[in-house]
């Protein structure tokens, strides 16, 4: 463990410097992900601006809660985007091999090698909207609330890591399972919209089924209705337990799964 | 004859691409399941926006045209994707390009024969089935009126039209790949960016006003808006006329400008090796 930690400051700094070494595709990367994230803002402001206003939700709040979707997953983005390729390709063409020769745990060093921009950008374009429209929403920002949210952010990104670290993983028995992580991390989206006025099924699902609705919408509507946002952090924290835990436990039991490819 | 024999030619990258779909007709189960799970979701999404609106219909609208329209625009934003530009960046980084070059065939023209192949058969394998269970299900269990037979069978042309609008638009953009390495975000951006502005995400007449004038001159409402209010039967026969007139114009000058561009751009390949 000790070793990981003093090795992965190393990986990343590797990992910095080959990718600013082509130095127009990181700002393009960072461009392409501002811009999607306006265009998925349009597209809620189109969506819920076809009616009057629903409950709390006013678009300047409903900005706030996107932005702060934005934070756990621009950070997930930054250190364990590799997962998105152990759940396309790594396993179906043995990419995998050269990690498990080296004495040092193989999850760790398919993650730490990687550290992409792109969430950079999505991280700034998520705090730079929070700063735009919190101040239009009359929240009160105490100072307990402040570090809840933060830790609320922060426990948020463990949970997006369970989450595709579980799925990912079950690339190893289904070879590719890129497809139905991909339509459960997209779930992620539906918290964008004022889930708790969406209807009975709509907030079940968010809530109870996919957990996305309580570590990211959650938080935000504790916010802006002036409650406790340690209680949003309380159920996050359970949620990334839970998450990680099965993530790692998946893996652990397919990587014993796991053949080579070839001779 | 001659070109008969060029027919002959490329219609061998249409049905290779056509047969290709096949292959991967196990993953559309899974496609399937995904696509199931959206839809519910954006259902009850809209079934919440058209209860708080209080009105029965949200931008020209009712509810059932509304849920036809999310699961039609889904379905065709699959049928009509070609990954044109996905291709090119993969021969250019790959060094394919090279090989491409060399053979006396156009590329952009192999490019444009694989997206005719390849959306005619996800229409038969993915399009026509969901369609039709969408569709029943939207006329008998959410009393969806105005589809006819016509608007359907004038709907399969209208949307191969905004393919070609599709594949030429992603011939242009692949365009990018010669200069970046970085055509990963660059293709999610430029595919977001096609599917809003032609009405995939959101149906056109929610946009306000300026920008529905504003994109009534540009190619993006044929690719999708057309073909789908055209199914739904909301369009005139008067919108229907303009908008095919317009799609023809702008797979003619979106193909031109693509192969200006591709002239300059294969002046910048390089490839490794011999």
């Amino acid at each position: 463990m000790l070793k990981e930690l003093r090795l992965y400051p190393k990986y990343v700094a590797m990992s910095v410097k080959s990718s600013l070494s082509y130095k127009t595709d990181a700002i393009l990367q960072i461009i392409s992900f501002a811009v999607t994230e306006a265009v998925s803002l349009a597209t809620i402001y189109l969506i819920v601006g076809a009616v009057p206003s629903v409950g709390i939700w006013t678009f300047e709040a409903l900005a706030v809660l996107f932005g702060f979707t934005l934070i756990p997953k621009a950070i997930d983005h930054m250190f364990f985007d590799d997962l998105w390729i152990l759940a396309y390709w790594a396993v179906r063409l043995g990419e995998l091999d050269p990690y498990l020769t080296k004495p040092i745990n193989p999850l760790f060093q398919f993650l730490a090698k990687t550290f992409k921009w792109a969430g950079a950008g999505e991280l700034v374009v998520g705090v730079v909207i929070m700063c735009i429209f919190a101040p239009q929403c009359a929240i009160v920002w105490t100072a307990s609330n402040t570090i809840a949210i933060i830790v609320c952010a922060l426990l948020g990104m463990f949970v997006f890591t369970g989450i595709k670290l579980l799925f990912a993983s079950l690339a190893f028995w289904v070879k590719s399972s890129g497809v139905i992580l991909n339509t459960v991390y997209n779930f992620c989206n539906y918290a964008k919209y004022p889930v708790r006025y969406m209807g009975k099924a709509f907030m079940s699902i968010m809530f109870y089924v996919v957990p996305f609705g309580l570590f990211l919408y959650y938080p935000v509507e504790l916010l802006i209705t002036g409650g406790n946002v340690w209680w949003a952090a309380l159920w996050s924290s359970i949620a990334a337990v839970v998450l990680i835990t099965l993530g790692l436990f998946v893996w652990h039991r397919g990587i014993r799964r796991y053949e080579s490819i070839g001779n | 004859m001659k070109a008969f024999r060029k027919l002959k030619i490329y219609s061998a990258f249409t049905k290779a691409n056509f047969l290709l779909a096949f292959a991967y007709r196990g993953s559309v189960f899974l496609w399937l399941l995904g696509g199931l799970l959206t839809a519910v979701m954006s259902g009850l999404l809209w079934w919440a926006v058209f209860s708080f609106g209080g009105s029965d219909a949200i931008g020209g609208f009712s509810y059932p045209q509304m849920l036809l329209y999310t699961v039609l625009s889904a379905v065709c934003a699959e049928v009509i994707y070609c990954g044109t530009a996905d291709e090119i960046a993969r021969d250019v980084r790959n060094g394919m390009i090279g090989m491409r070059l060399s053979k006396p065939i156009s590329y952009q023209g192999m490019q444009a024969a694989s997206a005719v192949g390849n959306f005619s058969g996800k229409l038969v394998i993915v399009g026509i089935p969901m369609m039709t269970i969408g569709t029943l299900v939207a006329v008998f269990g959410f009393g969806l009126d105005g589809i006819q037979w016509y608007n359907v069978l004038l709907f399969i042309p209208t949307l191969f039209l905004g393919m070609m609008l599709n594949n030429a638009l992603g011939f242009m953009f692949g365009q990018i790949a010669f200069k970046t390495q970085a055509m990963w975000g660059v293709l999610s951006m430029t595919d977001l960016f096609i599917s809003f502005l032609s009405g995939a995400v959101v149906p056109l007449s929610l946009f306000p006003s300026w920008a529905q004038n504003i994109l009534a001159y540009t190619p993006f409402p044929s690719v999708m808006s057309l073909p789908v209010r055209l199914f739904l039967g909301m369009n005139s026969w008067e919108q229907t006329l303009i908008g095919l007139c317009s799609s023809v114009f702008w797979i003619v000058v979106l193909n031109v400008l693509g192969a200006l561009w591709y002239k300059r751009s294969v002046r910048h390949v390089v490839v490794f090796g011999g």
